[in-house]
């Protein structure tokens, strides 16, 4: 269904049922903004006033607060953002020569009732010393906010809007406008999230980081051409025609940490439900007959992370398709609101466009909802969402085939992900644990995204379905719409496993989170040797009247072999290792060892030597660096080299063929 | 033109003999990369047991762990195919000279003697030929290339949307795929025309096969439907392969029968082409040069010549 009333059915179909959901109270509120903004499409500016609601629900008074001015990172040259970046952004460079090209955000004014501070204001650069980053500004309060009391800050802003960069910005006449008002960083209590003593946690925009924010209510108000069709963060309460042909959005959206909008005169307009939540997608006209690909992705996910980790608790979800020059704004994350990203002409069997979507969702919960601190620890969000991304694009569009299926030639998303850090060219560029701006050997994806997604994975391998669902509905249900750090999350791992008679790996998981966090060591476990002897009873010179006798006797009695493998760790991972090994009659025997020691062997009495070992047989472990290596065969496996050979001879004649003049 | 083709097709036939040395010796420098790629492949991966996952279907996690892995031991093979390509152009040159001599001036009855008589006898001439056409596709291109780079350039900063881009590729692929099959066209009549007449002037008869090519233009274009001669073999080769499937040691003999047929089948095809296309050239060709033309002609040659 497409339409061009719908903002107006959304009116009415919005007083009915939006101020029930309003009882229910689902996070702190501490952060609450009432915003009218207009968008003047002739300077690509926005102008503002907000009205911020803080409240201190920490043990300690604050006498400062800490805004974000994110939109400063696109000023210039000299901003943390564009110097990390080298003013690129997943491949997307800054249009410097174009003034329009550049972004920023100013404060005109900024009152607590009667107190003006809009003098006391000043940048700080909490993360670097860079003294020319305004992306954080600090503010005095004449007298300090006690423990359960709420500020009311009045805020006058204008901002400029670049040239979509790092997904935000404006391209002709499609505007993806976030991180556009001043935000209040987190204040943090002791404790919170392991930190000794409580402090604002604000960090400047960088190149590799996201976001940390407290949640709130949102009411803005948006002020555009009348022409323009517009999709954002919360819920559409009504719309109101003004005399200057611009519109007025109200929109209000309860317990999130975010706020962003789009706007362009081109959108088609794409509805859908699941449940009680209502699927918008603003389709680029080229894309329209794509537009199933977006609702069902999205109905796939909101299923599968009901049934896997917890209930979606808010009434809407948007999803924006940014035009073809506007894709530098594709694939990012919203509160209900985020962009995926599609091109014409791409086939079903790429589905690129599912993956973003589905994996755009999901950061409605990592992040969103369990709302962790981007800035400091991005695995949370990305590499739990990428892990949930690939068990939704597996689970839906086929195991091994859900990414790519042409030609006889596919792939999975779980396989891409394991891909993406096996294959890397240096697998110890930098562990997981860090800051997401202090990569300095690079390598920010693969430890955020790929890695935490793979160990997840193989976590889930290791202890079993029941266990690690109910450590997901754990996490979910104990840190919704709250700021979890990495360990509160292994605590919940170990408290879990604990309840588990059929655990096996010592008294709690630390072994595996350590490995997995805090260091850069490989998995590698190879089969180094199969080896079998006959069993000898006497063999060699015996005397024998008054001579020397030389005798080679097998002994029959018992067993024909005595054969054995050796199993040799040759990364510094220790992991423990099932291990299947096969004899030559068809018996098989599936040993385990804890993987600790760098080499082990399993040597047997049979009357059939090994004749193969595979280690891992059911590909638990996805982080293992070299599978070739895992097994070992002590005959050539000639039938798959006969096939790939048949074929390179097949494709060079037909080059050579091709060649002939 | 029908005529032709099916005259053509009819003295192809009768050279199953020429088809079969032409299909060996693709074969031979094929075995030449393959044996290796064979040996190569068994010393590293075969006592592993996840060669075996690529055996019932494509396996993308144990490929990308091989080719990562084994990133050194594949690369010469994809060079080899690069390099046996190129070399076996120049290899073609020489087949073509064979093909063309048994044709016209052995009357179709193929003897391997004279096949390699005329194969050593226009090689020569037909190298300088492919370089003439290959300098000429090369301008060409670049020709082609230059408005089309322009307009793309330009529309990405303007247009919304990206089909308008993929449009405009796709009319410029089929332009570039029409103009290579002029140029081999080109090639073709000239090569004719060089044996028939068995004139030393290249660039003399690329004159007189531009004049040819101009006046049966109409039938002459119907050749490049002969375009999809190679590209339909080749989709019903991965049909049957997908039908087959490559997944047992007895399929996997099949399949290998049946590639060798398919290639065999190509050259039957190159052969076939090349037979109506001097069938077509019988049947049309009259004086094609001006006695001016023909002149200053010669005069052209001899500089070039020097030059060259
Ligand atoms: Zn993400």
């Amino acid at each position: 269904m497409k339409s061009k009333i719908i903002p107006l059915l959304l009116f009415f179909i919005s007083i009915q049922i939006y101020p029930q959901t309003d009882k229910i109270i689902l996070s702190e509120r501490n952060a609450g903004y009432n915003i009218k903004v207009t968008l003047d499409t002739e300077n690509k500016t926005l102008t503002g006033n907000e009205i911020l609601y803080w409240k201190n629900i920490t043990d300690f008074p604050v006498d400062e607060l800490q805004f974000h001015l994110y939109l400063n990172a696109f000023k210039n040259t000299k901003s943390t953002f564009m110097k990390e970046s080298g003013m690129r952004h997943r491949g997307f460079g800054v249009d410097v020569e174009d003034s329009l090209a550049w972004g920023w955000i100013d404060i005109t004014s900024m009152k607590t009732g009667n107190e003006d501070l809009t003098k006391l204001i000043k940048f700080i650069h909490p993360d670097d010393d860079n003294i020319d980053d305004q992306t954080v500004i600090s503010v005095p309060l004449y007298k300090s906010l006690e423990p359960g009391e709420t500020i009311q800050v009045d805020i006058d802003f204008t901002a400029k809007l670049p040239k979509i960069m790092a997904r935000t910005g404006f391209s002709d006449d499609y505007y993806l406008v976030g991180q556009w008002f001043p935000k209040i960083g987190v204040f943090e209590n002791a404790g919170q999230r392991r930190r000794e003593t409580a402090g604002w946690n604000c960090h400047q925009f960088h190149s590799n980081s996201e976001f940390y924010a407290d949640f709130g209510v949102y009411n803005v108000d948006i002020t555009v051409p009348e022409k323009f069709i517009v999709g954002a963060t919360g819920v559409l309460q009504k719309e109101i025609k003004n005399r200057d042909n611009t519109k007025t959005l109200y929109y209000r959206a309860n317990d999130v940490l975010d706020f962003a909008w789009t706007a362009s005169p081109l959108f088609e307009v794409v509805e859908d439900k699941w449940k009680d939540v209502n699927i918008k997608v603003l389709l680029q006209p080229q894309h329209l007959a794509q537009a199933k690909r977006h609702t069902s992705s999205v109905k796939n996910a909101l299923e599968y992370f009901e049934k896997h980790l917890g209930e979606f608790p808010y009434p809407s979800m948007t999803i924006v398709d940014p035009p073809f020059r506007g894709l530098a704004s594709a694939g990012m994350e919203y509160p209900m609101f985020i962009t995926a990203g599609c091109l014409w002409g791409i086939p079903d069997e790429l589905k690129y466009t599912e993956m973003v979507t589905i994996h755009e969702f999901g950061h409605n919960y990592f992040m969103g909802i369990l709302a962790s601190n981007e800035f400091e620890e991005a695995w949370l969000d990305e590499g739990f969402n990428t892990y949930f991304e690939n068990m939704i694009m597996d689970n839906y569009y086929g195991e091994k085939h859900s990414k790519i299926d042409l030609f006889g030639y596919h792939a999975g998303d779980e396989e891409q992900s394991v891909q993406g850090f096996t294959s890397m060219r240096n697998p110890f560029v930098a562990k997981i644990n860090n800051y997401s701006w202090l990569y300095p050997n690079g390598g920010y994806g693969v430890s955020s995204y790929n890695k935490p997604a793979i160990y997840l994975s193989t976590l889930a391998n290791l202890l079993g379905e029941k266990t690690s669902e109910k450590i997901m509905h754990t996490y979910f249900d104990r840190w919704k719409f709250k700021h979890p750090c990495g360990q509160d999350f292994i605590d919940i791992v170990n408290e879990v496993v604990k309840e588990d008679p059929g655990f096996e790996y010592g008294s709690d998981m630390n072994w595996y989170f350590n490995q997995m966090l805090n260091s850069t060591n490989v998995c590698d476990y190879t089969v180094s040797s199969i080896s079998s002897e006959r069993q000898k009873e006497d063999w060699g010179l015996f005397d024998k009247e008054g001579g020397k006798n030389f005798v080679i006797k097998e002994d029959n009695t018992t067993y024909k072999y005595e054969t054995k493998t050796i199993i040799t760790r040759l990364g510094e991972i220790k992991m423990p290792q099932e291990i299947l090994i096969h004899f030559a009659d068809g018996e098989e025997i599936l040993e385990k060892w804890d993987g600790k020691s760098r080499m082990k062997t399993f040597t047997y009495l049979r009357n059939y030597p090994i004749d193969r070992v595979k280690i891992d047989p059911e590909n638990k472990i996805l982080f293992e660096q070299k599978i070739y290596n895992n097994s070992l065969s002590t005959k050539k496996e000639t039938v798959v080299v006969w096939k790939y050979a048949a074929k390179f001879l097949f494709w060079i004649q037909n080059t050579m063929l091709t060649m002939f003049n | 033109m029908l005529i032709s083709f099916i005259e053509g097709f009819r003295i192809s036939l009768r050279s199953k003999k020429m088809i079969t040395i032409i299909y060996l010796s693709i074969l031979i420098f094929g075995l030449l990369a393959a044996i290796p790629f064979f040996g190569s492949a068994k010393t590293n991966f075969a006592n592993s047991l996840l060669i075996n996952d690529l055996l019932k279907d494509f396996d993308y996690r144990a490929y990308s762990d091989l080719t990562h892995n084994f990133k050194e031991a594949i690369a010469p093979f994809i060079s080899i195919i690069q390099w046996f390509g190129v070399g076996y152009l120049f290899f073609s040159l020489f087949l073509s000279a064979g093909i063309l001599g048994t044709f016209i001036k052995n009357e179709n009855e193929y003897q391997l003697k004279t096949f390699l008589r005329f194969s050593g006898k226009y090689f020569g001439r037909f190298a300088k030929l492919f370089l003439y056409t290959f300098i000429l596709q090369l301008i060409s291109f670049a020709v082609l290339t230059i408005p089309f780079a322009l307009i793309i350039t330009s529309l990405v900063d303007t247009v919304q949307s990206e089909s308008t881009l993929v449009y405009i590729s796709l009319v410029y692929i089929q332009i570039f795929v029409a103009v290579f099959y002029l140029f081999s066209l080109l090639a073709d009549y000239t090569k004719i025309i060089l044996v028939k007449e068995n004139s030393n002037q290249v660039l003399k008869s690329m004159w007189s096969s531009v004049k040819f090519i101009y006046r049966n233009l109409k039938s002459i274009l119907l050749y490049i439907l002969t375009f999809w001669f190679p590209v339909s073999i080749m989709l019903l080769y991965l049909l049957i392969e997908d039908v087959i499937g490559m997944t047992s040691g007895f399929t996997i003999v099949l399949m290998i029968i049946f590639q060798q047929v398919f290639v065999w089948f190509r050259v039957l095809g190159k052969v076939w082409i090349l037979a109506s296309e001097v069938s077509f050239y019988d049947r049309k060709s009259i004086t094609l040069l001006t006695e001016k033309e023909d002149e200053e002609l010669d005069e052209f040659e001899d500089t070039v010549t020097e030059t060259v």
